[in-house]
């Protein structure tokens, strides 16, 4: 399994790419824009975007699935049913999906969006906004936050301590760095909503 | 991407060291691995997807090699040279480090969170979405780097030269910070609280 992480400038956010050490069928993961490194990227290590999954349908994770659908004919996986006016195929928590020949093993994580999804594959967990390097995401309300937070401990600090931790924003971190460094665990009254 | 083994011996659940399939604890032959892995790093120019885990280095010199995919977590390096490497994708989380050279290297997307590290110089490097969080640095020198997009949460930094840096977006939150240098480098573009 090889993964390749782009950082979008216009979004501000992280693209990843999961595929097979020497090309083929990869997944995209958070297209937030589909630009021409992103495009040079895949196309220069012979992928071939078969699965697309979403983290959530906020814009900067969502908004270049169109562009991609213009150059890849591939399959769309989120927690809702529709993104960005496209059709997708929904995925449910604690789902294990065999897509583009990698298990993928999702959580559903609502607290930043209602539509959130983390997912592990191997030992990566892409987490999208829910949590990333040092913070937890902007939550919607206090009552979200909460029930996030409670998620969070519960699902996510309890996997293996060297879980490599890939977020929508941010650098890479990991589980261990999380449970004993991430701010908003220790300050959660920082959090502004 | 590189993968961090379990113990084989049953009942163990410590990880591996580098890709020996033994935890330290379990691993007869540290020696050897550490000595063929050393001599490797050294001569060798590219690493893709392997880990280096748990190792100790000393009196090495690394330089001008690219790591992509690599992990040094937990590793301990005394006195190592990695002058003009690149790293991408490469994890040194809770390692070591003292005395080390990191002057003229490339960091793209990597982890240094929970380390230690001391009288060492990333001077005149690009460090970018680069994960500081949790660390403890002291008497080191950042200078004329990009640091651009990194973070430094809830670090610890002492007596640290980050003179005429690019810090748009350097996250500094919780840190707690004394006698730094931050002369010539655009602080106002850093973040030192959250929500700024």
């Amino acid at each position: 399994m090889r993964l390749l992480m782009y950082y979008g400038y216009a979004n501000r956010a992280n693209t990843y790419i999961i595929g097979p050490e020497n090309g083929g069928n990869a997944i995209l993961i958070d297209p937030g824009r589909f630009e021409v490194p992103l495009l040079n990227m895949i196309e220069n290590n012979n992928y071939y975007i078969e699965s697309i999954i979403l983290t959530h349908s906020h814009s900067s994770h969502s908004k270049g699935v169109n562009t991609t659908l213009k150059v890849y004919n591939s399959k769309i996986y989120a927690a809702l049913g529709k993104v960005e006016n496209i059709r997708t195929e929904m995925v449910s928590n604690r789902e294990i999906r065999n897509i583009s020949g990698f298990n993928v093993e999702f959580y559903e994580i609502p607290g930043h969006s209602n539509d959130c999804l983390v997912f592990k594959i191997g030992n990566l967990l892409f987490t999208g906004d829910i949590f990333n390097s040092g913070y937890l995401g902007t939550p919607l309300n206090a009552f979200a936050h909460n029930n996030m937070q409670k998620d969070i401990q519960e699902r996510l600090l309890t996997l293996d301590g060297d879980t490599v931790v890939l977020p929508g924003h941010g650098p890479p971190s990991t589980i261990l760095a999380e449970r004993e460094i991430n701010e908003n665990l220790f300050n959660p009254v920082n959090i502004s909503y | 991407m590189f993968v961090l083994k379990n113990c084989s011996v049953e009942g163990c659940s410590s990880k591996s060291v580098a890709e020996s399939g033994f935890c330290i604890e379990h691993c007869k032959d540290y020696g050897k691995i550490s000595a063929d892995i050393a001599k490797e790093l050294t001569n060798e120019s590219l690493f893709r997807a392997r880990s280096f885990a748990h190792l100790n280095f000393e009196g090495l010199n690394f330089n001008d090699t690219e790591f992509i995919n690599c992990s040094f977590s937990h590793c301990s390096f005394k006195d190592v040279n990695f002058s003009n490497s690149k790293f991408s994708l490469v994890f040194f989380d809770y390692s070591i480090h003292e005395n080390v050279e990191f002057k003229e290297c490339d960091f793209m997307n990597s982890v240094f969170a929970g380390s230690k590290i001391n009288n060492s110089d990333f001077s005149g490097s690009e460090i970018v979405n680069t994960n500081f969080n949790g660390t403890e640095i002291e008497n080191s020198n950042f200078s004329d780097s990009d640091l651009y997009l990194s973070r430094f949460v809830n670090s610890n930094l002492m007596k640290l030269d980050i003179v005429d840096c690019n810090l748009k977006r350097t996250d500094f939150s919780g840190s707690d910070r004394k006698q730094i240098k931050f002369k010539y480098s655009n602080i106002e573009e850093a973040l030192f609280s959250k929500g700024q």
